[in-house]
């Protein structure tokens, strides 16, 4: 962080103040798989709280930790604006360098589902990115569209003359 | 500190009546040619009000500038119009109209956060309340502060600043001086409906000065402003985020500012409080008593809280012109020296070397008898960086009386410029470097030598991004600047047009040169002055609208004692001195004093004069008695007791009479009024107070110097910033800072 300030020639509580302040800047080591657990309202109430203990027990670290084959780590993240398909995890990939790096969603997670998850990325696999409930497509409603079905009705005081 | 209590200082400040208590003194009062000046008040409120409405005056005097008067706008506060320019807030309209916003971390002198929300207002037309401290006023707005909806908000805010805040009012240093605990009376509920555990915050170390509790900051980030904006160090930061967030520096360290004293006026809660008066007293027990600090020739403007016939702190009086309302962390802490290494009693040296308390009687029979036996010529008198101009007008008194006139100031050198008070004063004045866009700073370093003047030029230099430039030993100034060159050498490249810092300089509309007063004690400086004022002519920085050729004196004795015409005869008197009086003064050299010389010490503190001393005559501190103190910019101030002399001290003044008396050369004052009208005879701007009178010729009258300047480079005025007195050295405080803030 002091060389940060040095090159951007800021003094360094700045920095300091900017890289504690969003959590996206990791201050410490983290795994080839950063997994980021949303813990804002709308995933907590969908159950984030099970999800992350879900994980940790899975991979047997506590939060911020990375696991001892420093594959995986845990963290929280505030919201990514999915909340319609909450709750959701972030996996953030380190696992082939700054070029290859993705930062995929995975959204509607169950605790059984993020460990799938897991042990699909400890394989090399590339888990689908995206809504991982079947039944949804993207952010549309379960069991296909419920509104909308028809063409749009013109809005009513269009006719200036009308009125 | 509180807002009513700023407000009643700024209040106090801006009407003060220097006829004073005292009618016997006869202070002048010049008159004034604006009666706005005098009662700013009434001119700033005289907007027109329709006559239903009752007339309010301004929160804390604020007065309204209008650079551009077609710039006025009006605005509604609760119903009653107010003129203000463009570019105000809400809040500062709110202010003219003479209603107090509650507010924490609004600051006037630091830039808006907008953070706290607790000055929300409500402004007609506007969907949600409006954070008044960072909403720009509009033309026509209708503002609304006492109704339901803002009191609401504000409960609001109040609740969420309470709900991590601890319950510890009782054990806190800030108790009955908080801002929190004020508005909590007025927006805070009886009840909290937050159940959870309440958060807890890890104590910063900043250092010997400043306390810390974090567990009670609101996160207003005054602190952080503070230390970024005004004192210059970027070491302070809001860290984390959420509930998790804190004040702090982040990797440990401690707040190595001059300034960093401040910060504990600023800080709203108890988060940031004193750490010598840590649990020493309750601000409601003590007595507060409006003087001026003596540690530096600022004269920066102070109040002296104690309790009995104890100092208890010292804060700053708000004083526009000097120190804003800031004050150094010498100033501020260095009360403690005030309790030790007093001296209580007279005392004699005894045949064995030690010295033996006895009578005012016979230690005055014997100086009397002792000064006597001496030729004139041997007689010398020094005054110290302590003195005060009654003290100083009645040693030259004394002195002369006696037929010598060997008597100076310490720091004014041997043979100072005393002709002209254009040549040793700040002609500028301390607010008026706020015109400056170019300054060149010559064999000064004004961070340690008057660090009020110091922060001046910074808020300059923020503000209008004027340029520094530099020469002397390198340093730390806490602002952009280029270092020129270590000594005269750069000074003649100027002098003769041949440093690219010329060009700047002659483009430059008010063009500020400051000497430090360090180079008095050079032999050259003469030579020196005359090449400075030959750059002065250059850029033509001496015009009868500006005159940029300012000296920063070091002492708060100088100016008087200049101005009194403390100038000593012979050159070498010390060499050929048969007796010494040195009235507070510590700093003179006395290796080539004779060893037979008779030496009387009369003064405050068992400092350096006194182990040469034959006999100690003790006398009054700053804080016990009343005294004139000229600034560096030529404005006479005064000291007030604030508590009782230790011992058997005496005022200076009185000490001189009384030996003269028995010395059988009587001086004619008998009362301090007497005294004070001999200085008028003598000086008669000593006695305007409060009021800075500048030199009135410049010193393009001056002769021509043919002296050559030495290649020696320009040395540091100011070693240790934290002990340059014999008051400063014996604080504890003042060693732990130079211990702990100085080491490299």
């Amino acid at each position: 962080m002091v060389q940060v300030a040095k090159v951007i020639e800021v003094a360094p509580i700045r920095v300091y103040e900017v890289a504690t302040f969003y959590s996206m800047f990791n201050r410490s080591k983290v795994g080839k798989y950063h997994l980021l657990v949303c813990g804002t309202t709308p995933c907590m109430i969908r159950g984030s709280r099970e999800i992350e203990d879900a994980l940790l027990k899975h991979l047997g670290v506590k939060r911020n930790e990375v696991t001892k084959d420093g594959m995986f780590s845990v963290g929280e993240m505030e919201c990514m604006g999915c909340c319609v398909n909450a709750p959701m995890i972030t996996v953030a990939d380190y696992s082939t360098g700054s070029e290859g790096y993705t930062y995929n969603y995975f959204e509607d997670v169950t605790p059984k589902r993020v460990v799938e998850i897991v042990e699909m990325l400890r394989r090399g696999e590339k888990p689908p990115r995206g809504t991982q409930n079947p039944g949804r497509i993207n952010c549309g409603p379960e069991g296909g569209n419920t509104t909308l079905s028809g063409d749009p009705k013109p809005p009513p005081c269009r006719d200036l003359d009308a009125c | 500190m509180g807002l009513g209590l700023l407000t009643s200082r700024a209040l106090r400040s801006s009407s003060r009546v220097l006829t004073s208590p005292h009618h016997r003194n006869a202070l002048v009062r010049t008159i004034v040619s604006t009666p706005e000046l005098q009662s700013p008040e009434s001119s700033a409120a005289a907007t027109q009000s329709p006559p239903d409405l009752p007339q309010r005056t301004p929160v804390a005097g604020a007065r309204v500038h209008f650079p551009n008067p077609d710039d006025a706008i009006e605005v509604f506060v609760d119903g009653y119009p107010v003129k203000i320019p463009k570019g105000m807030t809400v809040l500062q309209a709110c202010e003219v109209a003479g209603v107090d916003i509650p507010r924490f971390c609004y600051h006037s002198r630091l830039s808006i956060a907008g953070n706290c929300r607790m000055c929300l207002v409500e402004v007609e037309k506007s969907p949600k309340p409006v954070a008044s401290c960072a909403m720009p006023a509009l033309p026509g707005m209708k503002i609304k502060t006492d109704t339901p909806i803002a009191k609401k908000a504000r409960e609001g805010v109040m609740e969420f600043l309470l709900m991590n805040h601890p319950l510890d009012c009782p054990i806190c240093d800030q108790g009955g001086e908080c801002d929190l605990q004020d508005q909590s009376m007025a927006f805070g509920s009886d009840r909290g409906r937050f159940t959870e555990m309440k958060r807890s915050v890890v104590d910063k170390n900043l250092g010997p000065l400043v306390k810390t509790v974090m567990t009670r900051c609101i996160q207003c980030t005054r602190c952080v402003r503070f230390a970024t904006e005004v004192a210059g160090v970027q070491d302070l930061g809001m860290l984390g985020r959420g509930s998790g967030e804190e004040i702090g520096t982040y990797v440990e360290k401690l707040m190595t500012s001059e300034l960093s004293g401040n910060v504990i006026d600023i800080c709203p809660v108890g988060a940031l409080t004193s750490k010598p008066f840590a649990f020493k007293a309750r601000n409601w027990e003590l007595k507060g008593t409006e003087s001026i600090d003596v540690t530096d020739a600022v004269g920066s403007n102070i109040r002296i809280d104690s309790r009995g016939p104890e100092v208890m702190r010292i804060l700053p009086r708000l004083n526009e012109d000097i120190n804003e309302e800031w004050i150094s962390d010498k100033t501020r802490f260095f009360y403690d020296g005030l309790k030790r290494q007093r001296l209580n009693d007279p005392m004699i040296r005894g045949a064995d070397g030690r010295f033996k308390a006895v009578s005012w009687r016979d230690a005055l029979a014997v100086v009397a008898e002792v000064i006597h036996q001496v030729k004139p010529e041997g007689i010398v008198g020094v005054a110290g960086k302590l003195s005060d101009a009654e003290s100083m007008i009645a040693l030259k008194d004394f002195l002369n009386r006696m037929g010598s006139n060997n008597v100076w100031c310490e720091g004014n050198s041997m043979n100072p410029n005393a002709d002209l008070r254009s040549g040793y004063l700040l002609n500028s004045g301390i607010s008026g470097l706020e015109k400056a866009d170019v300054f060149l700073l010559v064999g000064t370093q004004p961070r340690v030598e008057a660090a009020m003047v110091n922060a001046r030029i910074r808020k300059t230099v923020r503000a209008t991004q004027a340029k520094v430039g530099y020469i002397g030993p390198s340093t730390d100034l806490n602002y952009d600047h280029q270092h020129l060159g270590t000594g005269p050498q750069t000074l003649t490249e100027i002098a003769e047009n041949r440093h690219p810092f010329c060009s700047a300089l002659s483009n430059a509309k008010n063009p500020a040169i400051i000497v430090g007063a360090g180079i008095f004690e050079r032999q050259d400086k003469d030579a020196i002055f005359s090449a400075v004022e030959s750059i002065a002519k250059h850029c033509n920085a001496i015009r009868p609208d500006w005159n940029g050729l300012n000296v920063l004196l070091l002492n708060a004795a100088q100016a008087a004692a200049l101005d009194l015409g403390l100038v000593p005869e012979s050159e070498n008197c010390i060499e050929s001195s048969k007796f010494l009086y040195l009235m507070g003064a510590d700093d003179v050299s006395l290796e080539k004093l004779p060893s037979d010389a008779f030496v009387v010490y009369q003064g405050h503190h068992g400092d350096r004069g006194v182990y040469r001393a034959n006999v100690i005559l003790p006398a009054a501190a700053f804080t016990e008695k009343e005294g004139i103190y000229e600034n560096t910019e030529g404005c006479a101030q005064q000291t007030l007791p604030a508590v009782p002399t230790v011992g058997d001290a005496r005022d200076d003044w009185k000490i001189i009479r009384a030996l003269s008396e028995v010395a059988g050369v009587r001086l004619p004052y008998d009362t301090l009024g007497g005294v004070r009208s001999r200085i008028r005879t003598v000086a008669p701007n000593l006695l305007h107070m409060d009021e800075r009178q500048p030199a009135t010729f410049s010193s393009s009258v001056k002769p021509e110097c043919s002296d050559k300047m030495s290649s020696t480079p320009f040395g540091t005025a100011v070693e240790n910033f934290y002990m340059t007195d014999s008051i400063t050295r014996a604080s504890k405080i003042m060693a732990q800072c130079s211990a702990m803030l100085l080491k490299k």
